[in-house]
């Protein structure tokens, strides 16, 4: 079995990504060294990660910490949206707030203020904290939800005050929580591309993932783009390293539902309001998309064109393929995903070997343009095996997410089960269908979930990848965008993001413990 | 020295019923324990009084006054726990002046405290550990000494003890009865152990299914209990003669008496004394047996024993018929 692993494994990512390191050229490194733009884009690319990172920590972690703190049927809905933010395609993401707050936008022509919130570069930081504070709030969340019952009352029964357990407590608690979003925020924010080309725009709000997509795709100089995308992949590089040392200290399998009523009076309200605009924040995106998909802005009626445009075919000049053959892709993509990342995960986890298992973390070091550019180099010699490309790069992508997710349903098997098994000699392939299968039926439900949305979003390696016959819905709403046809991309839009929420929403349900 | 007083004190959690229509006494300056079997509503009860929890119904009267509605810390308790909860990032000495910093306390007086405490508890070497460093008897002294300095009226105690080795535990039980008895707070513990809670209790109280089915004196408890819920939880005997239901401590039988001959089926050494199941008529009871007794019986041997019928309790008949109790 650890053969079959391993030959997958080097087919949809090591061999990929190591043909990047062995087509490095001195050309292209001396070439990038003369670019003025690179510095720019390097000084803009860390700064708007950085201001993100910090961004979403403060206001992610803030929710996090009430939550934690207080009852409040909020925290269901709080923490549902936000797995929907977290894993809502780029896209979507990025078209839903140019929707509400770009120029003319469903928010901004009433409150031309909030336009900041949709354009440059605080636009793309305004998006990446839609993104990432979920995140933020959740680790937080974990890190005080994993404080014992018994600490709790303890804090109760001696602590007195809010502000003394706060400093004396909570901080220590939270601290590595809030260090590991901001590493996981800045890695995210780092190689965001759709969100700078949608809301950024100009070259000049353009991260270093950006310049590699366009070096690759535009210039087609395949020199620059690996050089550019080594400098990317030895700073991701860093922060996944800094991310895995610290994030050991913060598994929390079991969140204590145990909660006190830490926030009362007017901390409690103020609290409520706090997130109670979170969570506008975080859905008005989603309305919009919904809303812009009905509304024709230049009759302002409500009208089911876009649906009907998308459907009739009329935009296949533009997108060079039709509308089912686009589903078609999605789907047959996202379902051959599921299929090779399920199975490299129940491996994995069947063999529990140390280095087969950061074989699969490897991929979060690899932004999704170099995932991409790995397989262009690797299968675009032959362009029958283009969807094969794709596929892997999504298998690689989703590959971190679903192995984690199936390991942790597998380590919680109760031993003396599988001691039981072995007891009555059940053992092997048997054994794994027998017994420890049957008994994972929830965690692979939820693996093929997430691998299910990370391929139906997925944007960057596709967008490097795709010809007209391999476009998909993500790809689609760019292309609609791009051309400013609102209505069918809005319509595109919601039809991906109803797919996707609904698979959130059984994620949600089944309890995210196993993600 | 406090006293407190429960009021018909009833807790639901949804349709459970952890607590009904509870009222006890709990006296002034003495240990008070309340026994029951593992969900019958002892630690909800513990935590009703510390304020962590507030009931559905009923009065928790410390000293007089009426505490609905107040913080832990407006009580005047202090509380340990199962588990020690020291917070792992805070030294020992820290986690023993947990309580102290928010009493605005100046650093000498905070010093004072915690360094008697420590003495008091025999930890004074470890005041620069962290938990993790610490042994289980240890980290149980700690939480101890925290809840100390706080000079609490009232000491709640939610079996601290169960999880510590037979030694540990019957040392440190010890060690908390001289400590209540220099100290003089009140102290309110909660087991299922019986032997810890006629070790140390000065006034008992047996819940089962959160009620109060007996409180009082806790030898005379055990020795006469007033319902056969108390005598079943305290491991009497219960048989039945003649459809009469009738209970008695394993002390009440007596094997240096002749009234009565029955079989051994079992025979079960301890420490200090070891008890045999003996047949006897249709029902087997339990008798507590000195280690050097043990040794000459064996399974299966005839046995002659008397019952000290002062000990023994009724229950009512069973059925029809019935009678006086059948000696064989």
């Amino acid at each position: 079995m650890a053969s079959l692993y391993i030959i997958i494994y080097l087919l949809m990512f090591l061999l990929p990504s190591l043909l990047i390191l062995l087509r490095i050229d001195l050309d292209g490194i001396f070439r990038l060294l003369h670019l003025d733009f690179l510095l720019n884009s390097f000084i803009f690319t860390v700064s708007q990660s950085l201001w993100s990172s910090i961004l979403s920590v403060i206001i992610g972690g803030a929710a996090g910490y009430i939550l934690a703190l207080s009852e409040t049927k909020l925290s269901s809905i709080l923490r549902g949206v936000g797995l929907a933010s977290f894993m809502a395609p780029p896209i979507v993401v990025a078209y839903g707030f140019t929707l509400l707050y770009g120029e003319a936008g469903l928010i901004t022509q009433f409150i031309p203020i909030l336009s900041f919130l949709g354009t440059g570069f605080s636009g793309i930081v305004a998006a990446h904290v839609f993104y990432n504070s979920p995140l933020a709030m959740n680790l937080v969340f974990a890190g005080l939800s994993g404080i014992p019952r018994d600490e709790f009352d303890a804090m109760s029964i001696y602590g007195r005050n809010l502000r003394y357990l706060t400093r004396k407590i909570f901080i220590p608690y939270l601290l590595p929580s809030a260090f590991a979003s901001f590493l996981l925020t800045f890695l995210y924010s780092f190689t965001s591309l759709a969100i700078p080309l949608v809301i950024g725009g100009k070259p000049s709000l353009w991260t270093i993932e950006a310049y590699i997509y366009w070096i690759m795709k535009y210039l087609l100089d395949t020199k620059l783009a690996i050089a550019l995308t080594l400098v990317q992949l030895l700073i991701m590089a860093l922060f996944a390293y800094l991310y895995l040392y610290f994030s050991k200290s913060l598994i929390s399998p079991e969140i204590s539902p145990y909660r006190i009523g830490f926030l009362r009076g007017w901390q409690r309200y103020i609290s409520l309001s706090y997130l109670i605009i979170l969570l506008l924040y975080l859905v008005m995106p989603f309305i919009s998309i919904l809303y812009s998909s009905f509304r024709n802005p230049y009759t302002n009626t409500f009208t089911l064109e876009g649906y009907m445009e998308v459907f009739g075919g009329r935009f296949s000049n533009i997108l060079g393929t039709s509308h089912i053959n686009i589903l078609i892709n999605t789907f047959y993509y996202a379902f051959m995903v599921t299929i090779i990342s399920i199975s490299l995960s129940i491996v994995l986890s069947y063999l529990n070997n140390m280095y087969l298992n950061l074989s699969a973390l490897l991929p979060l070091a690899f932004s999704p343009v170099t995932l991409g550019l790995g397989m262009y180099l690797f299968y675009l010699n032959v362009p029958e095996f283009r969807w094969v490309a794709i596929v892997a790069a999504h298998v690689a992508a989703s590959l971190p997410l679903v192995s984690r997710s199936i390991d942790i349903g597998f380590t919680r098997i109760p031993k003396e089960l599988l001691e039981a098994s072995e007891v009555f000699n059940v053992r092997g392939l048997y054994r794994l269908l027998k017994v420890i299968l049957p008994l994972m039926k929830e965690p692979l439900m939820i693996a093929a979930s997430l691998a299910l949305v990370v391929s139906l979003g997925e944007f960057g390696a596709t967008l490097l990848l795709h010809n007209p016959q391999t476009t998909t819905l993500s790809i689609a709403i760019y292309k609609l965008r791009a051309a400013r046809r609102f209505m069918a991309a809005s319509a595109e839009a919601s039809i991906l993001m109803a797919i996707t929420m609904i698979i959130l929403i059984y994620i949600a349900r089944k309890s995210g413990r196993w993600i | 020295m406090s006293e407190v007083v429960l009021r018909e004190v009833t807790k639901k959690f949804g349709d459970t019923i952890a607590l009904d229509s509870v009222s006890s006494y709990f006296p002034r300056g003495k240990i008070t324990v309340v026994l029951g079997p593992s969900g019958s509503g002892k630690s909800t009860l513990l935590r009703i009084i510390s304020g962590l929890e507030n009931p559905d119904r009923g009065d928790i009267i410390i000293d007089g006054e009426e505490v609905e509605g107040l913080e832990p810390y407006q009580r005047g308790v202090a509380m340990v726990f199962q588990y020690p909860a020291l917070f792992p990032h805070l030294s020992v000495y820290d986690n023993i002046a947990f309580g102290l910093e928010p009493l605005k306390l100046d650093k000498k007086e905070i010093d004072d405290r915690v360094k008697a405490a420590a003495e008091t508890l025999e930890i004074k070497d470890l005041l620069d550990r962290y938990p993790s460093m610490l042994s289980g008897g240890e980290m149980q002294r700690v939480a101890l000494a925290r809840a100390l300095v706080v000079r609490p009226r009232i000491l709640l105690l939610d079996e601290p003890l169960s999880h510590l080795d037979v030694n540990l535990r019957t040392k440190l039980r010890r060690e908390l009865v001289d400590l209540q008895r220099r100290l003089s707070i009140t102290f309110i513990y909660v087991t299922h152990d019986q032997d810890e809670a006629l070790e140390i209790s000065d006034h008992l109280i047996i819940l089962n299914q959160g009620k109060v089915i007996e409180e009082g004196e806790p030898l005379k408890i055990y020795l006469a209990p007033n319902s056969i819920e108390s005598a079943r939880f305290l491991s009497h005997n219960i048989i039945v003669i003649n459809d009469e239901l009738i209970s008695f401590p394993p002390e009440a039988v007596i094997l240096d008496g002749d009234d009565e001959y029955g079989v051994v089926e079992s025979i079960y050494p301890a420490r200090g004394y070891g008890s045999i199941a003996i047949r006897w008529t249709n029902n087997v009871i339990y008798a507590y047996v000195p280690l050097e007794q043990i040794q000459n019986l064996s399974q299966g041997a005839t046995i002659r024993f008397s019952i000290n019928y002062e000990l023994v309790r009724k229950w009512g008949k069973r059925g029809v018929g019935g009678g006086e109790l059948h000696r064989v």
